[in-house]
C-alpha cells in the first residue's frame, strides 16, 4: 500500500482534505487488512481530525481487520474522561461499533487500564463475556441519547446539549436491530432496521449488506404477528436492490401482502413452494402468515369500498378471504384487536358495520385505488352539479318575470 | 468469723468469699455456700458496690444450677429480685447470666419452668425488657421445637411491640415476623394480620423478604391475589437489590465477607428473584380485573427485565391485548407453564427457602392451591375474552357467545351478569329471544352530542384541507384561482 499522498497530505496539515482522501483510500481497498493505514497515517494525530469523521474511519479500519474487538477497545480507552464528555458523538459510535462487534462474536472482553480498573474497583464488572458487555454498552450510549432526545428532559435541555449525530443515533439503531436479530425479535428488528435505513443515506451502504437488510426486513415483515404496516416497506428503495437476485420472490411476496390478494398470494405459494421451504422462519410462522394474509385482504377490500357501503355480511368476508363463515367473526375480531379498524359486529343479522380505517402508509398500488375512488367522487359530484345546474335553471325559468 | 458478722461498712474483698464459698463447696455443703454468699450479698447491696455483688449473685446461681437444685434456684431468684434497694445493674447481670444457662440447658419442663420465674421477675421493670424479650423468644422457640404451637404463640404474644421502648427497629421487625410466622403456623390469620400491621416498614429493607414471605401467606389464605403479586413483586425488588449489593462488594473485594460464600449461594439468590418475580406475574394474571391491576401488568410488561420464562410472559401480553386468548389454549400451556413457574403447582412452600418449614397448613395444601390456581386463571380468560367480545360486538346469541367462550350457556349468563354487574362491561340480555346486546342505548343529549362533535370535527378538516390546498396553490405558483377558493 502506498501512503505517501495521504502523509504529503498530513505533513501540510490539510486535515480535511486528508479526512477525505482517506474515506476514498478506504473504499477503493475494500477486503484488504487496513490496519497499516491506521498505524502509519492516523495514529499519533488523532486528535487533529474531525472526531466524528475520525470515528467513523476508525470503524472502517476495524471492519477490515481479523480482531476488530481489541483495536476498537483500545481506541476507547484512549478517551480521557474530559474526551468522553466532549466528543461524546465520536466516543459512542466507537463504543457502539465494538458493541456490534462483540454481540456477533460473543466473545472477547476489554483489556483493563487504569481508568477501567477505578470503574471495577467501583463495582462495575468490566470483564463481561461479549453479548453482556455489549449490552451494557449499548444501554449507556442509549442512555445518553435518550436524554438528549427524551420527552422527559426535552423541555429542561432545549439548546443546551448539541443534538445527537445522524451516523450516532443510526449506528445504534443499526446495533440494536441487529442484537434483535441474534434473539428472533422480529418486531424490534424491523423497526430499529427502517430507524436505521431513514438516518442512513442508501448508497452508503454496501450492496451485499443491501441484500442482507432487505431480505431480512420482507421476512420480518412477513413473520412479525403484529405487523401490518407493509405499505412503508414496500414504498422504501431498499428493496430495489433485491432486483435480478435470488430473493427476489420475497419482494413480490410482501407486495401481495399490502395489496391484500388472497388469489395471488394462493398462486404465488404454490409457483414458489420450493423456495418457501427452503426457508425455516417462515416455514415456522405458516399459521400466522395465513392469518396476516386474510387479514390484509380483509383491510384492503374495506379500504375499498365507497363509504356508503360499510356494513359488510359475514358471508362476503368469508367469500373475500376464502375462509368458512364461523371464522369470520374470529378475523374480524383479529382485525379489530389489532386495531387496523373500528367497528362493530352484528351477529344476530350476521353483519360487520364498519366505522374506521387505521391510517397508514400506502403503495402505489393503493394510492391508485385512491385515485379511482377521488375519480368517482369527482364524477359524482359533477353529476350533483349538473343536476342542481338543471334543477336551477328550472327553478330560474319558472320564476315570473318581474 | 469476718464472713459470718459483717462489721458495719467493713468490707472484705470479694475474692475471699468466692474462694471460701468453693472451698465449702467442694466440702460438700451447698447450704452452707448459699449462706455465706447471701450475707455477702447483703453487705455488698448496703455498700452499694455493684462489681462485687453481681459476681455473688452470679455465683449464688452458678453453684444452684451445678448442684442442680432448680426449685431452689427459681425461688433464690425470685428472694434475691424482691430485697430492699435492689442493685438493678448487678441484677441485670445476674439475670443475663442465667439466661446463658437457661439456654445451655436440654428441652423441657424444667427448663420451662427456670425460663417462666425468670420472666416473672423481669417483668414490669424496664431495665430487664432486653433480657426478657430474649428469654420470652427462646422460651417460644424451645415450646415450638417441642411441638406445643399454640403455648409458643401465647408466650411470645405477651411482647407489646408497641411499647417495648428498648428494642429497636431491627429488632422489632424480626419479633413481627417471629410472631407472624407463629400465628400462621397454628392458622391463626386474624392474630397475624394484626401483628402484620406493626412491621416497621422504614429502615428494614433487609428483613423485606422474611417479612412479605410470611405476610402473602395470609393474603393467599384470604384470597386476595393482588396483595399477594405484590408481596411477590417486593420481595424480587429486595432480593434483586441484595444481589446486586452482594455481586458489587464481591467484585470491589473491600467487604469479601459479605459478598457470595460461594456460586451455589449465588445461584440460589437468582433462584429466589426467579420465583418471586414469575409468582408475581401469575398471581396478577388470576387478581380480578381492576385498573391497578391492569397498571401493575402493563409496568410488569414494560420492566422488560422479564425472567426467563417466555411462555409466562406471552401469557402476560396477551392479557393485554384486545384479542381473543380463549381457555383451550391456556390449558395446553398448564404443564409448560407450571414448570416455568412453580407457584402453578401450588406448591408455595418450595419458592422460597424462608417457606421451606413452614407449617401454615391450610394455605399450604399444594393440590388445592394448584386447583384454585388454574380455576382462577381460566376464569380471568373468559373474562378478558368476554372484555374483548363486548367491545367489539353489538349484539350476539347466546349459543354463540358460549361457543366463543368455551363454555356452556348457563355459565356464560352467569359471567355476563357478573361483569356487567361490575361495571366493566355494559350488556343488556335478552332472555326470549336469546341473545345479548352489548351497546349501551345513547341518551337523547348524548346522540345531540355525539352529533354536534362530529360535525365540528369535519369542519375542523375541511378547514385543514383547504388550507393545505391553498398552501400547495401558493408554492406552485398558481395564483389564478385562489380567489375562487377564498369566496
Amino acid at each position: 500500500m502506498d501512503f505517501t499522498a495521504l502523509l504529503a497530505l498530513k505533513r501540510k496539515g490539510f486535515w480535511t482534505e486528508l479526512t477525505s482522501e482517506i474515506e476514498d483510500f478506504i473504499n477503493n481497498h475494500s477486503g484488504i487488512d487496513l490496519m497499516p493505514l491506521y498505524e502509519q497515517v492516523i495514529k499519533g494525530s488523532d486528535h487533529c481530525f474531525n472526531r466524528l469523521r475520525w470515528a467513523q474511519l476508525i470503524n472502517s479500519i476495524a471492519a477490515s481487520i481479523p480482531d476488530p474487538v481489541a483495536f476498537l477497545g483500545s481506541i476507547r480507552q484512549s478517551f480521557s474522561e474530559v474526551e468522553r464528555e466532549k466528543e461524546a458523538d465520536a466516543f459512542d459510535l466507537i463504543t457502539l461499533c465494538l458493541a456490534q462487534n462483540l454481540q456477533i462474536t460473543n466473545q472477547g472482553s476489554l483489556p483493563r487500564t487504569e481508568a477501567e480498573e477505578q470503574l471495577f474497583a467501583q463495582g462495575e464488572a468490566v470483564h463481561l463475556e461479549g453479548r453482556e458487555l455489549a449490552d451494557r454498552l449499548v444501554d449507556e450510549v442509549k442512555t445518553r441519547i435518550e436524554s438528549t432526545f427524551g420527552i422527559a428532559n426535552a423541555t429542561l435541555y432545549v439548546n443546551l446539549n448539541e443534538p445527537v449525530e445522524e451516523p450516532v443515533s443510526a449506528m445504534l439503531h443499526l446495533v440494536l436491530a441487529e442484537k434483535a436479530q441474534l434473539v428472533n425479535d422480529y418486531q424490534s428488528f424491523y423497526t430499529h432496521m427502517m430507524q436505521y435505513l431513514s438516518r442512513t443515506p442508501l448508497a452508503k451502504i454496501k450492496e451485499e449488506k443491501k441484500i442482507d437488510i432487505a431480505t431480512n426486513l420482507c421476512l420480518a415483515a412477513i413473520v412479525c404477528p403484529d405487523m401490518y404496516g407493509f405499505g412503508e416497506l414496500v414504498s422504501h428503495p431498499i428493496l430495489a436492490s433485491l432486483e435480478g437476485k435470488p430473493n427476489a420472490w420475497l419482494v413480490e411476496f410482501v407486495k401481495i401482502f399490502d395489496e391484500g390478494n388472497i388469489t395471488q398470494y394462493n398462486e404465488f405459494t404454490s409457483k414458489y413452494s420450493v423456495q418457501l421451504q427452503s426457508i425455516p422462519t417462515l416455514l415456522n410462522a405458516l399459521s400466522i402468515i395465513l392469518t396476516k394474509i386474510r387479514v390484509m385482504v380483509f383491510v384492503s377490500y374495506v379500504f375499498s369500498l365507497s363509504s356508503n357501503k360499510l356494513t359488510i355480511p359475514f358471508a362476503t368476508i368469508a367469500q373475500i378471504t376464502q375462509i368458512p363463515i364461523p371464522h369470520v367473526e374470529i378475523l374480524v375480531l383479529q382485525t379489530f384487536g389489532s386495531k387496523l379498524l373500528k367497528g362493530s359486529i352484528d351477529q344476530i343479522s350476521e353483519v360487520v358495520v364498519i366505522d374506521d380505517i387505521k391510517p397508514r402508509q400506502l403503495s402505489f398500488f393503493h394510492v391508485e385505488s385512491l385515485e379511482k375512488k377521488v375519480a368517482t367522487w369527482g364524477e359524482t359530484v359533477q353529476d350533483s352539479l349538473s343536476f342542481l345546474q338543471v334543477q336551477i335553471d328550472q327553478t330560474h325559468s319558472s320564476l315570473p318575470t318581474i | 468469723m469476718l464472713i459470718d458478722e459483717p462489721k458495719g461498712s467493713e468490707k472484705v474483698p470479694v475474692q475471699d468469699v468466692l474462694t471460701r464459698a468453693q472451698s465449702l463447696s467442694q466440702a460438700g455443703d451447698l447450704n452452707g455456700v448459699i449462706q455465706c454468699l447471701t450475707v455477702a450479698e447483703r453487705t455488698y447491696r448496703k455498700l452499694q458496690d455493684t462489681e462485687s455483688e453481681s459476681q455473688v449473685l452470679i455465683s449464688i446461681c452458678q453453684y444452684l444450677f451445678d448442684a442442680q437444685q432448680f426449685e431452689t434456684l427459681n425461688e433464690k431468684v425470685e428472694e434475691l429480685t424482691k430485697v430492699r434497694g435492689p442493685l438493678i445493674v448487678a441484677l441485670r447481670q445476674m439475670f443475663e447470666h442465667c439466661r446463658t444457662l437457661a439456654k445451655s440447658m436440654d428441652d423441657g419442663d424444667t427448663k420451662g419452668a427456670f425460663m417462666q420465674a425468670l420472666r416473672k421477675v423481669t417483668d414490669g421493670n424496664v431495665e430487664y425488657e432486653a433480657v426478657r424479650i430474649d428469654l420470652t423468644r427462646s422460651l417460644s422457640k424451645m415450646y415450638e421445637r417441642l411441638g406445643r404451637g399454640q403455648e409458643a404463640v401465647d408466650v411470645l404474644m405477651e411482647i407489646a411491640i408497641e411499647t417495648a421502648g428498648t428494642l429497636t427497629r431491627e429488632d422489632r421487625a424480626e419479633l413481627v415476623i417471629e410472631q407472624m410466622r407463629l400465628n400462621l403456623s397454628i392458622d391463626n390469620f386474624i392474630q397475624a394480620g394484626i401483628q402484620s400491621k406493626k412491621f416497621p416498614l422504614r429502615g428494614t429493607e433487609k428483613y423485606y423478604i422474611d417479612y412479605y414471605s410470611q405476610l402473602l401467606l395470609l393474603h393467599i389464605h384470604e384470597r386476595d391475589f393482588l396483595a399477594t403479586a405484590r408481596d411477590f413483586r417486593s420481595i424480587s425488588q429486595e432480593a434483586e437489590r441484595q444481589c446486586k449489593a452482594k455481586d458489587k462488594k464481591s467484585i470491589d473485594g473491600k467487604d469479601k465477607e459479605e459478598g457470595w460464600k460461594d456460586e451455589a449461594e449465588r445461584r440460589d439468590f437468582i433462584n429466589i428473584i426467579h420465583n418471586a418475580t414469575t409468582s408475581s406475574a401469575l398471581f396478577l394474571l388470576i387478581t380480578p380485573y381492576s385498573p391497578e391491576q391492569n397498571g401493575m401488568l402493563l409496568e410488569a410488561v414494560a420492566d422488560g427485565k422479564r425472567p426467563d420464562a417466555p411462555i409466562l410472559n406471552n401469557l402476560t401480553q396477551s392479557f393485554l391485548k384486545d384479542l381473543l386468548i380463549s381457555r383451550p389454549t391456556v390449558e395446553q400451556v398448564f404443564s409448560l407453564l407450571s414448570t416455568e413457574c412453580l407457584a402453578l403447582t401450588g406448591n408455595i412452600r418450595s419458592l422460597l427457602p424462608q417457606l421451606v418449614s413452614s407449617t401454615c397448613s391450610s394455605v399450604l395444601h399444594p393440590g388445592e392451591l394448584s386447583q384454585l390456581i388454574r380455576k382462577e386463571l381460566l376464569d380471568r380468560v373468559t373474562e378478558h375474552d368476554l372484555r374483548v367480545i363486548a367491545k367489539f360486538y353489538k349484539r350476539v346469541s347466546m349459543k354463540r357467545l358460549a361457543e366463543l367462550l368455551n363454555s356452556t350457556e348457563d355459565i356464560t349468563e352467569e359471567t355476563v351478569s357478573k361483569l356487567a354487574v361490575d361495571g366493566q362491561i355494559y350488556a343488556k340480555i335478552n332472555r326470549p329471544k336469546q341473545f345479548v346486546e352489548f351497546v349501551r342505548p345513547l341518551s337523547t343529549d348524548e346522540v345531540l352530542d355525539d352529533w354536534s362533535n362530529r360535525v365540528s370535527l369535519l369542519l375542523s378538516k375541511v378547514e385543514k384541507v383547504s388550507q393545505l390546498i391553498e398552501k400547495e396553490r401558493i408554492t406552485c405558483g398558481d395564483h389564478s384561482e385562489s380567489s375562487h377558493i377564498l369566496s
